[in-house]
């Protein structure tokens, strides 16, 4: 890693405010979010990845401890950006073992604990989990648009079965159907 | 596997029906030729979809003929043989085995016993040929016994095992590129879940009747004065949602396999066939309730 001061813009003798505002401003001009489906999001990344270091190491030096530069409020903290970052990709054994590290379990805590059983497959636990976030903080779009994606999943795949012909039992129909196929059944013994 | 696996019948095209059929019948042969008459009794439908699936991502012809049947004895059978076909009934055949050890284990039944050895030969040559696939499900069984005995709470811990168990037989064929191995163990995965979720809440009553574990119990915290109807009542509701999930995600392999031919019947019985069992086993008690009055 290079000097994390000139990572960060700032100088060696900059304040802890200074280095926050320089950080957040950071943050913001390489967030994921800007380089959603673009080709140069890999790029944004590794910088973003370079800046985390350069807060991290910087904070450490100077208190000896890493904090979220927005304070107790609800915007993720460096260390969880990490945690995100793994589990879009797809490790998540160290997404898991970084989180297990983490104290405090924040609304942002449960919701990536939460993500981390989506992408497991565990959508049971998932669900509880996310629920669980968006009741700690009801405000947060992305916690709430997740427990909806996750609530509504298996809707998608009904519609698509109707919209293929697949009948509900209630239907007239179908019961002539069914029918048939006893019948079919004792007859043709498939 | 249960024979939770079927396809929508009304929707499926005869030519189709006939060649999955022609697996069915295939299965229970392969079987019958290569280990006797009586193993083939533990057939279901799942492993008619296992072959179809497996043998519709090569590009080989199937060999079919039309043959005579002892169960079918008044007209000969459409029948398929190929290497899916035979590895569907080798799985069966593991299944059944530790179905009939499990059994005997809890209720020391006699017919199990009889089963056992009948059975233990088999077992054996069948091991020798897939030590991987045998040793995984091994492993997989023993967790899901721990699980039982600890009365396990969390739902999707309960089902992991079953879900890896059957995530490793649609691995198990032949080897094929990363992708569609990754696609292969992820419908198995997730029809692993929706089988074993579907077991669980159709077992329900009979579970609690009996005093077995059942997942659902301990996941909704079933009330002791809560009868086992009124619980099934309570939770369908979020089994359903659990259980289409499961069906969305299988949905979403099966349109990103590269596959060859049995497209018409794998797209019926996923698209469409675990819809319709999905809401007959969630059904269950109300369709009672209007026979009964």
């Amino acid at each position: 890693m290079g000097n994390p001061y000139e990572i960060l813009g700032v100088s060696r003798n900059a304040s802890e405010a200074e280095i926050k505002e320089a950080y957040k401003k950071m943050v913001k001009k390489y967030h994921p979010d800007k380089y959603q489906d673009n080709p140069l999001g890999d790029l944004a990344e590794e910088k973003l990845q370079e800046i985390n270091q350069a807060y991290d190491h910087i904070m450490n030096e100077r208190q000896g401890k890493t904090g979220s530069p927005y304070g107790e409020g609800n915007r993720p903290g460096p260390e969880f950006m990490e945690i995100r970052r793994d589990i879009d990709a797809g490790r998540l054994k160290e997404a898991q073992q970084k989180l297990d590290r983490i104290q405090i379990k924040s609304a942002e805590w449960i919701f990536l604990d939460g993500m981390i059983s989506y992408r497991k497959g565990w959508y049971d636990d998932a669900t509880g989990k996310i629920q669980q976030a968006v009741n700690m903080d009801p405000n947060n779009m992305e916690y709430n648009q997740a427990l909806s994606r996750l609530m509504n999943a298996g809707q998608g795949y009904r519609n698509n079965a109707y919209g293929r012909g697949y009948m509900s039992n209630q239907d007239a129909f179908c019961t002539a159907c069914q029918c048939y196929l006893c019948a079919d059944c004792c007859c043709d013994c498939i | 596997m249960l024979g939770y696996i079927t396809c929508e019948k009304p929707e499926m095209r005869m030519r189709d029906f006939e060649i999955y059929s022609g697996y069915y019948c295939g299965i229970c042969k392969s079987i019958g030729h290569r280990y006797g008459q009586l193993p083939r009794m533990t057939l279901s439908y799942d492993a008619a979809f296992l072959a179809v699936l497996l043998a519709g991502l090569e590009e080989e012809q199937d060999a079919v003929k039309r043959e005579h049947c002892i169960i079918h004895h008044i007209k000969n059978k459409t029948i398929v043989s190929n290497g899916a076909v035979d590895y569907a009934g080798d799985v069966m055949l593991i299944l059944a085995w530790h179905k009939a050890m499990d059994d005997m284990k809890d209720e020391g039944k006699f017919s199990a016993k009889a089963s056992l050895l009948l059975m233990k030969n088999i077992y054996k040559k069948i091991r020798g040929r897939y030590p991987h696939l045998c040793k995984k499900i091994e492993e997989q069984l023993k967790e899901l016994t721990l699980i039982e005995k600890e009365k396990c709470p969390n739902l999707d811990m309960a089902a992991e095992s079953f879900a890896r168990i059957m995530e490793e037989i649609f691995n198990g064929y032949r080897e094929k590129n990363e992708r569609q191995q990754m696609l292969l163990r992820r419908l198995g995965y997730h029809m692993g879940k929706w089988i074993y979720l579907m077991d669980a809440y159709d077992d329900l009553e009979k579970d609690i009747e009996k005093g077995s574990y059942n997942p659902l119990v301990y996941r909704y915290a079933k009330a002791e004065k809560e009868s086992p109807k009124d619980f099934a009542g309570r939770i369908k509701e979020q089994c359903e949602r659990n259980l289409l999930i499961y069906c969305s995600e299988m949905e979403k392999t099966i349109d990103l396999l590269d596959i060859k031919k049995n497209k018409g019947i794998i797209e019926n019985i996923v698209y469409m066939g675990l819809l319709r069992r999905t809401e007959k086993v969630l059904g269950k008690e109300e369709a009672e309730n209007g026979e009964s009055v």
